[in-house]
């Protein structure tokens, strides 16, 4: 799925899938253990606790590791509706601009989320709840998934401002919106598999 | 309190960089920082931390991957041509053909796959052949595809009121329960539009479905079991209050398992991809969502809901005078738009607006989603109308344009009856939750 011309994506690619994976079958996890939870509650009046707290510290972790790879399939939102109207060189500034301050808004929540695992660390903090959750382990999960994020979007920017001074076609093809085959095979991938017999 | 100027500034300057093609989510964070910067002197930029974990850890939240992975499996368990099949048998024979049967079965699967995209992907793909044998007039062929593939947002369960009830504190719960008769409604306007169109032009409308014994029909009705069930598991266990939303989403999820294991398409492999495809469109709703909520604070602490009430109070509008105004705002938004910014983008400022006027958040909801519906539907910027085009391989794109142009018609009369009949939407939450 992800560009292959470009050197970030064929790095970084297969690592981040693999930990995609890894979200999913958590995922997965916490759809049996809330199966449980229900009949267990319902059959048996009792509760199985830290399902939701689970739940919730796994949206944060499977969000920030995926950041990065919609990344690298250049799946995140951009209105480029003005691109096709406007002059390549505008258009590379503006592809150089996203990739510049997308790894800015990536530097910022790795600082900033830094700050919250530093004081998690710091005063031992535990979730008020009945597991008591030590904060550091989700939050530091998290952590790690956006300094991953961070990582991918330095290098990205970096490979970006270089191919501005070398090769700008090749800044566009890069980093720019992804084509309408490129959008629909993200929001398709693979779905169209097996489903090819006529009525 | 800040001026009405900045707010109006501030929003323009956002819609701005989000045309300038920057990261949507860059474009909302760098209008929220400028925000804070100019007023606070960045003074609550340290609380973006906490602000984005508690965003991301949020357990209602957790339904959009859940809901997102559901579709994915469903969408690779083959179920879908087994129900569009079943359900030609019903609707083949009215006037219009096959057509109805585009907009049911699109409907009816986009509402448990919650993915409009991929829906008009499946569904063309799985129709279109038949339709070539047929005779029937393309544009109305491709059209009504896409207007049944846009009513999966509107169809409980759907991940854009989840979106809507988190960036408002509304109930998610009530919302499903408000969608029910608009989306029916919506359903029933598409197929008048096709009946319409298969009247006035029978040309249009290609060779008649033969007729099939009420037996046969009856026994097919089975290959429609499976996105009932998971219909019903969710709606079921949210209202007899056995589940929450979120916990209804799981058990979703396994009954997409059995689909997928009874039609022999279950795998690992299969799986793996499904994880995948969930992780990236869960990731891309998430980024968006946490710095949605960043700026939300930041125009909280700035009170704009004070200066934007103080503003439309001076405007002596009635409710549905401005209802009127932002249905003519999100029309013309949705042409260049897709669903996710528009609705991120606007709520913050459109929201407390709507409050002020006296406007029910609930009410509110199911007409924010019905015009993001509008804006996947209308050309030339909405992606299930290029990917219906993909899988089509010929032709041009215009024709699948023409084709929606009857559909949006149909939509923008369902905004108007839903603008001038709140009890439309109210009905049923009231009876379910009691009056707001």
């Amino acid at each position: 799925m992800y560009d292959d011309r470009n050197p970030v994506a064929r790095w970084v690619g297969p690592p981040v899938r693999w930990m995609q994976i890894a979200c999913g079958w958590a995922l997965m996890a916490i759809c049996f253990a809330t199966l449980y939870d229900i009949v267990a509650r319902r059959l048996f009046a009792h509760s199985v606790q830290g399902v939701t707290e689970v739940g919730a510290y796994l949206l944060a972790i499977v969000s920030a590791f995926g950041f990065s790879s919609a990344l690298l399939q250049k799946a995140h939102s951009r209105v480029d509706f003005l691109f096709p109207r406007m002059p390549p060189l505008m258009v590379s500034v503006l592809n150089l601009a996203a990739a510049v301050l997308l790894f800015g808004l990536a530097v910022i929540s790795v600082w900033q989320g830094w700050h919250v695992l530093d004081e998690s660390l710091l005063f031992d903090s535990r979730a008020s709840t009945p597991l008591q959750t030590p904060m550091w382990i989700p939050q530091g999960l998290w952590f790690i998934g956006l300094a991953v994020f961070a990582g991918v979007t330095g290098a990205c920017a970096v490979h970006a401002v270089i191919l501005f001074v070398r090769d700008r076609g090749r800044l566009n093809e890069l980093y720019g919106p992804l084509s309408l085959e490129g959008q629909i095979a993200v929001e398709t991938q693979g779905t169209l598999a097996g489903v090819d017999k006529p009525v | 309190m800040i001026s009405l100027t900045a707010v109006a500034i501030g929003f323009g300057g956002m819609i701005v960089l989000l045309f300038l093609g920057l990261h949507v989510a860059t474009a909302l964070f760098l209008t929220a920082v400028l925000a804070i910067q100019i007023y606070f002197g960045g003074s609550l930029l340290s609380v973006y931390g906490t602000q984005l974990w508690s965003a991301m850890e949020d357990y209602i939240l957790l339904s959009i991957p859940l809901y997102i992975l559901l579709g994915e499996i469903l969408v690779r368990s083959g179920a879908t041509d087994k129900m569009y099949g079943a359900i030609a048998l019903w609707l083949g024979r009215l006037p219009g053909g096959l057509l109805h049967t585009n907009v049911g079965a699109s409907a009816l699967f986009s509402a448990v796959s919650g993915s409009s995209v991929s829906t008009a992907a499946t569904i063309a793909t799985v129709a279109l052949p038949s339709f070539r044998r047929r005779k029937y007039d393309d544009r109305l062929v491709l059209g009504s595809i896409a207007a049944g593939a846009s009513l999966g947002n509107l169809i409980p369960p759907g991940i854009a009121f989840i979106v809507y009830a988190s960036l408002t504190n509304t109930s998610v719960g009530q919302l499903y329960a408000a969608a029910i008769v608009p989306s029916i409604m919506m359903t029933v306007l598409f197929m008048l539009t096709i009946l319409g169109a298969a009247l006035v032009r029978p040309d249009l409308t290609g060779e008649k479905e033969p007729r099939v014994p009420l037996r046969e029909r009856i026994v097919r009705l089975v290959d429609l079991s499976g996105p009932f069930v998971v219909f019903l598991i969710i709606m079921g266990s949210v209202y007899t209050g056995w589940a929450t939303v979120t916990e209804s989403a799981a058990l979703s999820v396994i009954a997409a398992l059995g689909i997928a294991a009874f039609n022999r398409t279950l795998s690992i492999r299969m799986l793996h991809d499904a994880f995948v495809a969930t992780a990236n469109l869960t990731a891309i709703t998430m980024l968006i969502l946490a710095v949605a909520f960043y700026l939300n604070f930041a125009l909280g602490s700035l009170n704009i809901t004070q200066t934007l009430g103080a503003f439309v109070a001076g405007l002596g509008h009635s409710t549905t005078g401005l209802m009127w105004i932002l249905a003519i705002f999100y029309f013309l938004l949705g042409i260049f738009f897709e669903t996710l910014p528009m609705m991120v983008g606007t709520v913050p400022i459109i929201f407390p607006i709507a409050i002020a006027t006296g406007i029910d958040p609930i009410w509110f909801g199911v007409f924010m989603v019905l015009q993001c519906e509008l804006s996947l539907l209308s050309p030339p910027v909405g992606m299930t109308l290029y990917v219906i085009q993909a899988v089509r391989r010929e032709g041009n794109i215009k024709d699948v344009f023409a084709g929606t142009i009857p559909f949006v018609a149909a939509m923008v009369l369902m905004t108007a009856i839903l603008i001038h009949f709140p009890q439309l939407a109210l009905w049923i939450p009231r009876l379910l939750f009691g009056p707001s």
